[in-house]
This record gives structure tokens, sequence and C-alpha cells, in this order.
């Protein structure tokens, strides 16, 4: 599994990095997760503002810090 | 169990970040989300005051005080544009004229709107006229201010 991270760096990016490592080990899954801050690469996903999050191709959010359920639930979808 | 969730790396060949705990995160580019998001959805109507309501949206997205998003996108429910309007702390939506074509998408989508704006009723009169005068924008900005 792939998650990226989308977003140039700040609070609320590091905190979706934050999340997501929360969320990965509670559940105990193994997920490359990969900082994207090239803005190309974020608009080719339709974000257009950040962070955002994409796991395996799939945006599941933007502008947003998800909560660790959240991410726990789109991982449970995988 | 292997936790590859403090190995961030990155995927472009800019920007490189190689620490994995602490996310020293490029600081180069403006980086939107630290403040409030200010989503700014012009009608992008044909008409003289939906052209205006588009290019109201493009100056206060240079005047710092939102970003302008994609209407259409949201009016066709693309799930990443429906993302990007639901991210917005604020949503700001520009009508051309009381025909209110964007904030109709909007309620068809459920996401509510914070502020409204209708540029007939800055007091621009509708017509068929697609060269508008700079001095039209700037009078019309000042009001949009003036409402933000």
């Amino acid at each position: 599994m792939k998650i990226e991270i989308l977003g140039t760096g700040c609070k609320k990016c590091i905190k979706t990095k934050e999340v997501v490592e929360k969320a990965l080990e509670e559940t105990g899954l193994e997920a490359e997760v990969v900082k994207v801050e090239d803005y190309e690469t974020i608009l080719s996903y339709g974000v257009m503002i950040t962070p955002g999050l994409v796991i395996d191709g799939e945006v599941k959010l933007g502008g947003k810090v998800p909560s660790v359920n959240d991410v726990k639930g789109w991982l449970a979808e995988k | 169990m292997t936790l590859k969730a403090g190995l961030l790396k990155n995927n472009c060949n800019k920007n490189i970040n190689t620490e994995s705990k602490g996310a020293k995160m490029n600081e180069s580019i403006n980086c939107d989300c630290e403040s409030e998001l200010v989503g700014i959805f012009p009608c992008s109507g044909s008409a003289n005051v939906g052209i205006i309501s588009n290019q109201l949206a493009l100056e206060l997205t240079k005047a710092g005080k939102g970003r302008m998003l994609c209407t259409a996108g949201v009016g066709a429910k693309i799930p990443v544009q429906l993302k990007n309007a639901e991210g917005c702390d604020r949503i700001v939506v520009i009508d051309g004229c009381p025909m209110n074509c964007a904030s109709t998408i909007f309620e068809n989508a459920q996401i509510a709107v914070d502020k409204h704006i209708v540029v007939t009723e800055l007091g621009v009169k509708k017509t068929r006229d697609t060269d508008i005068e700079d001095s039209v924008i700037a009078e019309n900005m000042e009001k949009c201010l003036f409402l933000f």
C-alpha cells in the first residue's frame, strides 16, 4: 500500500503525517508513506488545497487534517 | 510488523526531504494550509456579470483573501473537486446575477456557503458585453473587500 501526503510543508501537513503514522501503528498495517511537495504532482491529483491524502492513487482528503479513525477506515477498505 | 510511516521519502526531484522524524518539510514554497482557507467560487457565466464574478475571484485570490477554486468541478460532482470544497474553512460564492447558478450548485452538493455575493446586487447591470473595463473590476473589488 502506498500513502501519499500532499503538501508543501506546514503544521497541518506534519500533523497529517503524524495521524497516518498513528493509524498504521494502531492497525499494524504496512505502507509506504511518501511526502509529495511538488505542486505539479499535487495538481495532477486535482487537489487544489493542502494537505491532501492519497491512498493507492485515490484521493481521500483535501484541505483538512484527517482523524486517526478516518485513516483507519480508509486503510480498512484496502 | 514493519512500520514505514516514519520513512517519508519524496517522489519528486525537487524539494528533497530525507528526514524521517520531525518532518522538516520544505518551506521554499508558500504552503496554503497554515491559515484559514477561504474558497472563492465564481459562477464564471458568459454575461458581463459572470465574467466579472470570475475576475473578482481572481483578484480576491491575488489580494490574499482566499483561493479561487473550480465551481464547475463541484457542479459536476467530481469527487476530488467536492473534497477541495469540503476542505475549505469558509466558502464564498460569487454569482453574477440572481439566477444564482453557483450557489445552487453548492445547494445541490449540500455544501454550506458562508458568504454569497451577487454582482448585480453590487450595482452592475447585466448585459452581453464581454469587454470589461478595469475600472469596473476595481470598483467592485472594493465592494467585495468590504463584504469580506
